[in-house]
């Protein structure tokens, strides 16, 4: 999915997509590496984003951790989902909430350490690192999907996203 | 007996007035103690009631001399009684006898009966008439000329059943204050009203005894008493007692027609260094008007069957004064009637009425009201009729009393100049803001063109420029796969492709540093961040991130950001290049307005104060921070690690930060799970580094650790790719 499209865009599209087909991946494909921009197309339900500029070898792997699950996510991308999480923090419920474990992780990914480090710092396998991250992901998708239904529905155009 | 033999033998010798003293000198032997012994023993003055008989002495029924309790030179003097006929009597006879010294003017139940002005003569009015049962008032005013003052009076009244009714002037009667008015009629006497006080009894060395020659004068009732008589007679009394006293004629211009607006004028003086004591002014216009006295308003009024009384006392002081009367007539007959009292302390008293002596003012006149002289083309102000002529009244049907008017006090406030110079303030405060608030929307409107400017250039990068790139590294990603590998031409296109991306990224950078929807601290962090893991990933050096999440709304203007990010590039390039590093941390905090940004490496470290050529971009990094009005210090000893505090001000951000952190207080009150989790997010505070991240502790900066500077050579190997969207940018 890029995120440049004519008629909306990739972002919006993402959330469209997601609501009709929810298990269908998407993987935003994006020729600029716009921190705020990726954010919020996996908030829309994007499953991992990739730049255009990246080699062969790297969007495949990419593309095969996407597959297995295991989305990656960047120490930026965590930061902006504790922040997202905190200010959600008073008007959602309490199944929306982030779990004290799966805090803790998006910290210390936000510190910059690699899912690996964390996994030896709390003790824990980093299958279960990844499969909180997941949590984390769809956690997140299901925050959006009402709020940002709203949010790009409601006529924003898409300049001012940019 | 010795009387009644008297008066058998005298009555055809002696007639008229004269029998009447014989009489009079023969009964007070007997009757005179009898008076005196009755106006001691009864102090409380109830109304007697007396076996018939006596009724002729002349003296009869007379109390004792009362006056106020003091006495001075030109002393009005006002004397209250009321009394009871009791309810079923019939009064056959009523004889009032008084005399004042030195003047008199009494009435019964607010009408006049009739004055006097001579104490050696007995004054007798037939009161038969007004004595119906009921409440009653007797009220005399009196006037001292010079010398000793006194009123003497008794009021008898004969009933149908053979009784007596006494009045006698004693302590019962009631002294009135002079400047009250209007309490001849008033039942009820006020508590402020003192007790009269007895000057002298009934026969006495100072006025006269029964023996000598007294006169009685026989009055009859109010009418044969004119105004004229009595204005006369009251120079220097107070309180007027008849409501049409001192009024003038009926004036109005030379013509009169309907609808007819008429402006009478009228000048007069109060001689300088007198008191004015009262100052009445009565009034009435057919058919309506507004009176100014110097130029106030004293009030309107609009009905010529009714007197306006206004009580001008507090208002006139000596010197010139100025009535205006801006009168209008509806229809037919036209007038204005006027009459101001005005009493000196000094006895003298001023009378301004309604005459030829008015003038006329031309209706386009401005500001007439205050105009103290007369311009000699106004006219005089013609005398239609004097009063009394129909259709106008005799007497008015009502006297309609104004509230007293108070002198107006201008406070400073109310003074012109203040006003002046508080509107003038007010103008040039208002011009001052108006201009302040141009400058601030031009200001706006500036910077709005200039971020309008910047996202399309934001755009055009990002659409032509980006998309062109990509397509270029894709042609030549499908070329390199049709080579085979290893041959000159693949490792040529390798390092196309290699050299594209990298172009690829430095557009990122310059596309997020013009797109002003990324002007805030969360991007900066995020870019910064993204920058940092980039470019510390391939050198092995784990890079640990402490942020501030709770500004990340703050702006960031364009200038700030892009130095902050070449500063913190200079400052990475530096751990990777020099320090030997395992590990780096990048911290960025909002502390009381400033943005403090935290480099610090657990590396060789070098002796700051040692340094002294420029062999990193330290003196770079001073620079830039100087530029933004912040401060820096690098802070490193051997084998310490290096530690750089980047401090910058954020003017803007400053209310931001207060508001955030009001907000995050309220969060954490809210939601204490996130209190627990923040124990791990440890604060902030400058020299302080939380232990367990395995850092080298690094003490805050002392005075004698040097803060790197004066380096002016940049250094070469810290420029490169850094410095390509610096000069993109400036």
């Amino acid at each position: 999915m890029d995120i440049y499209l004519p008629r909306m865009s990739g972002v919006e599209c993402t959330l469209r997509l997601k609501t009709v087909l929810p298990q269908t991946q998407i993987v935003i494909l994006t020729a600029m590496d716009d921190k705020e921009l990726v954010f919020l197309a996996l908030e829309a339900g994007a499953d991992g984003y990739l730049l255009k500029r990246a080699k062969p070898s790297e969007l495949r792997s990419a593309l095969m951790d996407v597959l297995g699950g295991g989305a990656p996510m960047t120490s930026q991308i965590a930061r902006r989902v504790i922040e997202s999480f905190r200010r959600k923090a008073r008007i959602q419920d309490e199944a929306a909430r982030l779990s004290l474990r799966e805090e803790q992780i998006l910290q210390l990914l936000s510190q910059g350490y690699s899912n690996k480090q964390i996994a030896g710092r709390l003790e824990i396998s980093i299958d279960t690192v990844c499969s909180h991250l997941k949590h984390v992901y769809s956690k997140m998708h299901v925050n959006s999907r009402t709020e940002a239904v709203v949010r790009y529905m409601s006529s924003k155009p898409f300049s001012q996203i940019l | 007996m010795q009387s009644a033999r008297e008066r058998s033998f005298f009555p055809s010798l002696l007639r008229g007035r004269e029998v009447g003293m014989m009489l009079c000198l023969a009964a007070c032997l007997a009757a005179a103690p009898a008076a005196i012994a009755q106006s001691g023993g009864d102090p409380e003055g109830e109304s007697n009631v007396h076996p018939a008989g006596l009724q002729n002495e002349l003296t009869n029924g007379l109390g004792s001399w009362i006056w106020d309790s003091k006495t001075f030179n030109n002393q009005p003097c006002q004397l209250w009684r009321a009394f009871e006929i009791p309810a079923g009597a019939h009064v056959t006879r009523g004889l009032l006898r008084l005399t004042v010294d030195d003047k008199f003017s009494v009435l019964l139940d607010g009408q006049k009966l009739g004055t006097g002005d001579r104490n050696a003569e007995l004054y007798q009015f037939d009161v038969t008439s007004f004595l119906t049962p009921g409440e009653h008032v007797l009220a005399v005013h009196a006037y001292n000329a010079t010398g000793q003052a006194g009123v003497i009076c008794g009021l008898q009244a004969e009933l149908a059943d053979g009784q007596k009714i006494d009045i006698q002037s004693d302590r019962t009667w009631r002294i009135v204050p002079v400047f009250d008015h209007h309490w001849e009629r008033v039942l009820r006497a006020s508590n402020s009203w003192a007790s009269a006080t007895i000057i002298a009894p009934l026969n006495n060395t100072i006025w006269w005894t029964t023996s000598n020659g007294l006169k009685l004068v026989v009055r009859q009732l109010a009418e044969d008493v004119t105004d004229s008589g009595w204005s006369g007679f009251v120079d220097g009394v107070t309180a007027a007692d008849d409501v049409t006293n001192g009024l003038g004629s009926w004036i109005w211009a030379a013509r009169t027609y309907d609808s007819q607006p008429c402006r009478l004028w009228r000048s007069f003086e109060i001689p300088a260094a007198s008191e004015v004591r009262t100052a009445e002014l009565k009034m009435t216009v057919d058919n309506d008007y507004a009176i100014y006295l110097d130029g106030r308003q004293l009030g309107r009024g609009g009905d010529w069957r009714e007197l306006f009384e206004y009580d001008l006392t507090a208002l006139l002081a000596p010197g010139k004064h100025v009535l205006a009367v801006d009168a209008f007539n509806g229809s037919a007959e036209a007038g204005l009637i006027l009459g101001l009292g005005i009493d000196l302390a000094d006895g003298r008293r001023i009378d301004v009425r309604s005459d030829s002596s008015w003038r006329i003012v031309s209706a386009n006149k401005r500001h007439w009201e205050t105009v103290t002289e007369a311009s000699p083309d106004w006219p005089a102000a013609s005398v239609i009729a004097p009063i009394g002529t129909a259709p106008w009244w005799s007497r008015p049907v009502n006297v309609n009393w104004m509230p007293s008017i108070k002198p107006v006090n201008v406070s400073f406030w109310q003074t012109g100049w203040f006003q002046a110079a508080l509107s003038s303030l007010l103008a040039l405060v208002t011009l001052v803001s108006i201009h302040l608030v141009a400058q601030r929307a031009m200001h706006r409107k500036e910077q709005w063109l200039q971020e309008r400017e910047r996202a399309r250039i934001a755009r055009d990068i990002h659409d032509d420029l980006g998309s062109k790139m990509t397509t270029l590294v894709l042609h030549g990603e499908v070329a390199l796969s049709d080579l085979p590998p290893g041959s000159e031409t693949h490792k040529r296109l390798e390092n196309i492709c290699d050299e594209a991306r990298r172009m690829l990224s430095t557009l990122d950078e310059i596309l997020w540093a013009v797109n002003p929807k990324r002007d805030t601290f969360r991007d900066f962090v995020a870019h910064i961040c993204g920058y940092a893991q980039e470019f510390l990933g391939p050198t092995g050096i784990l890079c640990l991130f402490d942020m501030d999440l709770d500004v990340s709304g703050i702006p960031l203007d364009l200038p700030m950001k892009r130095t902050l990010v070449m500063v913190v590039k200079e400052a990475l390039n530096n751990v990777a290049k020099h320090s030997g590093a395992t590990e780096l941390e990048l911290a960025i905090k909002n502390v009381a307005g400033q943005l403090v940004i935290l480099v610090s490496d657990n590396g060789e470290g070098f002796d700051s104060a040692a340094v002294k050529s420029g062999r990193n971009g330290l003196a770079n990094i001073n620079d830039r921070v100087r530029e933004l009005g912040g401060s820096c210090a690098i802070i490193s000893r051997p084998g310490e690690g290096c530690r750089i505090e980047i401090w910058v001000p954020l003017e803007r951000a400053r209310w931001f930060a207060g508001l955030s952190r009001l907000r995050a207080r309220l969060k954490h009150r809210i939601n204490p799970q996130k209190n627990a989790l923040s124990e791990t997010h440890q604060p902030f505070s400058r020299g302080h580094w939380p232990a367990d991240r395995g850092r080298v502790p690094v003490g805050p900066a002392r005075a004698g650790e040097s803060v790197a500077g004066g380096y002016r050579r940049r250094p070469a190997g810290s420029q490169g790719e850094l410095d390509q969207t610096d000069r993109f940018l400036s």
